[in-house]
């Protein structure tokens, strides 16, 4: 080699390491690429996820309806402030994907305007939001009336007003439903569609809730599935929705759950007997203490219940019917749930197991195209070095 | 001849291969160990999240063992100064075939390893109904992470320092457009990344599902 590419190289060389030594830290970098990264596709599969959902409630919109379900207001006190505008277009959004969208017919109207200090954005020195207040007004299907106050001053930007935002939307559907209904859901319902995301969660619950009910409808028994919704009045739980190796199972969730909590010394011993095994005797007194695991015996897990609840709301059915079911009192869930889905129950419960085995997490056998692509890359590079040039320094 | 370069490859890395081989066979047994002493009683979600938590194990060390495999391959010639290489009466893509093939012949007891324990593991323990062993998938996606990687490493490594040279001013470049781009667009997304990331790049290997176990 001659002394000028020779001396090329190590230049490139030195410069390489400085590189790389200058680098601050390079997995700090990359963590930080990846979670933009992350962030990006998030927000994208977020904005064609509200596509999707803005297209299914315009096909709803197709069917005349002159009933008025839901008005929005946001009240601002400065229309020149962007976070106003953000924040009702945020609303705007959330109408439009809740499983209780407006009404066809009812444009949901958000004003931003001046109400004398309903809100309040308070500047700190550095011209930043240091603080978001302000007035959510909701107009019920009765006429009522729901004034909401938001004031977060934890986090100024602009997500934690959205989240307060989201936050007293939901709060306030909520609060408008059946008291039954709601307490039959348990959770805190969550009042949008279930996302791709979602549905495989509910199915990763359903597979590891340790009853027989939830074991049951997830091999596609729908008797099961009505007991693990919870759905079915069961005279002895913990019987019929355990066997012996269950109620363990749930024995040990305590012991793990109340790790560090101030336990009676009978109340431990009864815990560590259930979870230790070969005593099922302690297990049923450790189920049946309210003060201890009464309060875990569950035929399925909550958020299947959620999850049906969205996917009943998601047909086309007639939105007033869809209403009507959401709010009127006295109802069965069953009846409520096929009235929202315009479907007879049995036919709704046999789609959603449909729909939650095929948003089943894949098996991980790699698929072809992984076996394809690895070959490809292994030959590509298999080449490249039969070309080795190793000895030549 | 390829016989000969095995064993001479083998002797520098054997220490290694056992170790690296040893904890491909213990990998799969600690991904279930939240089953062993409970029988039928042991809770499925424990049983997912011990598998999970040992998931990002799988292509580590499948990393590990292709670039311990490939950066090895040429010591000997290295330390020779290529002497016994050129001295030889075969083509040099002969002798860089020979030697990719003897990197490849000492994956495989790390594959045999892995593939064996985690069969044998998973037929000896009873797993809750809803969870399913994937022994086979999990034993494939391992040979091909550490394939690639191995090839990758290989290649680089057959190489000239010259040709080295240029691949760290190609990253080098790459690097500071990709940071250019950010500058100038204000954004955090990172194109560099999205191709690294993307499903048919080399480095999507190493993402995915790594779990022994699943739903």
């Amino acid at each position: 080699m001659s002394e000028a590419p020779r001396f090329l190289t190590r230049a490139l060389l030195m410069a390489a390491a400085v590189v790389v030594l200058l680098t601050p830290d390079l997995g700090a970098q990359a963590a930080t690429q990846y979670d933009a990264l992350r962030d990006y596709w998030g927000a994208r599969n977020r904005a064609q996820s509200a596509k999707l959902n803005q297209l299914r409630f315009a096909a709803d919109s197709a069917i005349t309806d002159t009933t008025r379900a839901l008005r929005f207001e946001v009240l601002s006190s400065s229309s020149d402030v962007p976070i106003a505008a953000e924040l009702a277009h945020v609303a705007d959004s959330l109408v439009r994907t809740t499983w209780m969208p407006p009404l066809p017919g009812v444009r949901p109207r958000f004003s931003v305007h001046r109400p004398a200090g309903d809100l309040a954005l308070d500047e700190s020195p550095l011209q930043q939001p240091s603080s978001v207040r302000l007035v959510l007004s909701v107009y019920e299907p009765d006429g009522g009336r729901t004034e909401l106050m938001l004031l977060d001053s934890r986090n100024p930007a602009i997500g934690a007003a959205r989240t307060a935002v989201r936050r007293s939307v939901i709060e306030a559907l909520v609060d408008s439903l059946d008291p039954a209904f709601r307490a039959w859901l348990a959770d805190r319902p969550v009042a949008e569609l279930p996302s791709p995301g979602q549905w495989r969660d509910g199915w990763l619950e359903l597979a590891t809730y340790p009853s027989l009910p939830a074991r049951g409808c997830l091999v596609g028994e729908f008797r099961a599935c009505e007991a693990a919704l919870a759905l079915v009045s069961e005279p002895n739980p913990l019987k019929a929705w355990y066997d012996p190796a269950l109620r363990q199972v749930l024995g040990a969730r305590g012991v793990q759950g109340w790790r560090g909590e101030r336990l009676t010394e009978p109340q431990r011993l009864t815990v560590e007997a259930c979870a230790g095994g070969h005593d099922d005797g302690a297990c049923l007194r450790f189920l049946s203490d309210t003060a201890l695991g009464a309060n875990s015996v569950e035929p399925g897990p909550h958020a299947l219940r959620s999850l049906l609840v969205r996917f009943a709301f998601s047909f086309p059915a007639d939105s007033a019917a869809r209403a009507r079911a959401a709010y009127a009192p006295g109802l069965t869930v069953q009846d409520r749930l096929s009235r929202a889905s315009g479907l007879p129950f049995d036919e709704l419960l046999r789609r959603f197991h449909q729909q939650l085995s095929a948003r089943r997490p894949p098996p991980s056998a790699p698929s072809g195209a992984l076996l394809w692509t690895s070959s490809i890359w292994c030959l590509a590079f298999g080449a490249l070095s039969l070309r080795s040039t190793r000895w030549r320094g | 001849m390829l016989n000969v370069i095995v064993r001479e490859h083998l002797r520098r890395v054997g220490p290694l291969l056992i170790a690296l081989a040893a904890i491909a066979a213990a990998l799969p047994v600690l991904s279930v160990r939240a089953v062993f002493g409970h029988g039928l009683a042991v809770d499925s979600m424990r049983v997912l999240s011990t598998a999970a938590g040992m998931s990002p194990y799988f292509p580590l060390l499948a990393f590990i063992i292709g670039l311990a495999i490939a950066m090895t391959a040429w010591n000997a010639d290295h330390d020779g100064g290529h002497v016994y290489a050129l001295s030889l009466p075969i083509p040099r893509w002969h002798y860089a075939l020979l030697r990719l093939g003897a990197g490849l012949l000492l994956l495989v007891p790390a594959f045999t390893a892995l593939a064996l324990s985690a069969t044998i593991v998973t037929a000896a323990v009873e797993l809750p109904p809803s969870i399913h062993a994937y022994p086979l998938a999990l034993t494939i996606r391992f040979c091909a992470t550490t394939l690639v990687t191995f090839s990758l490493f290989f290649s680089i490594a057959a190489g000239s320092k010259k040709s080295a040279a240029w691949g760290l001013l190609a990253i080098f470049i790459v690097l500071i457009a990709d940071s250019l781009y950010q500058a100038s667009t204000g954004s955090s997304y990172s194109p560099l990344f999205d191709v690294l990331l993307a499903s048919r790049s080399p480095f999507s290997f190493f993402f995915g599902q790594w779990s022994l176990v699943d739903v």
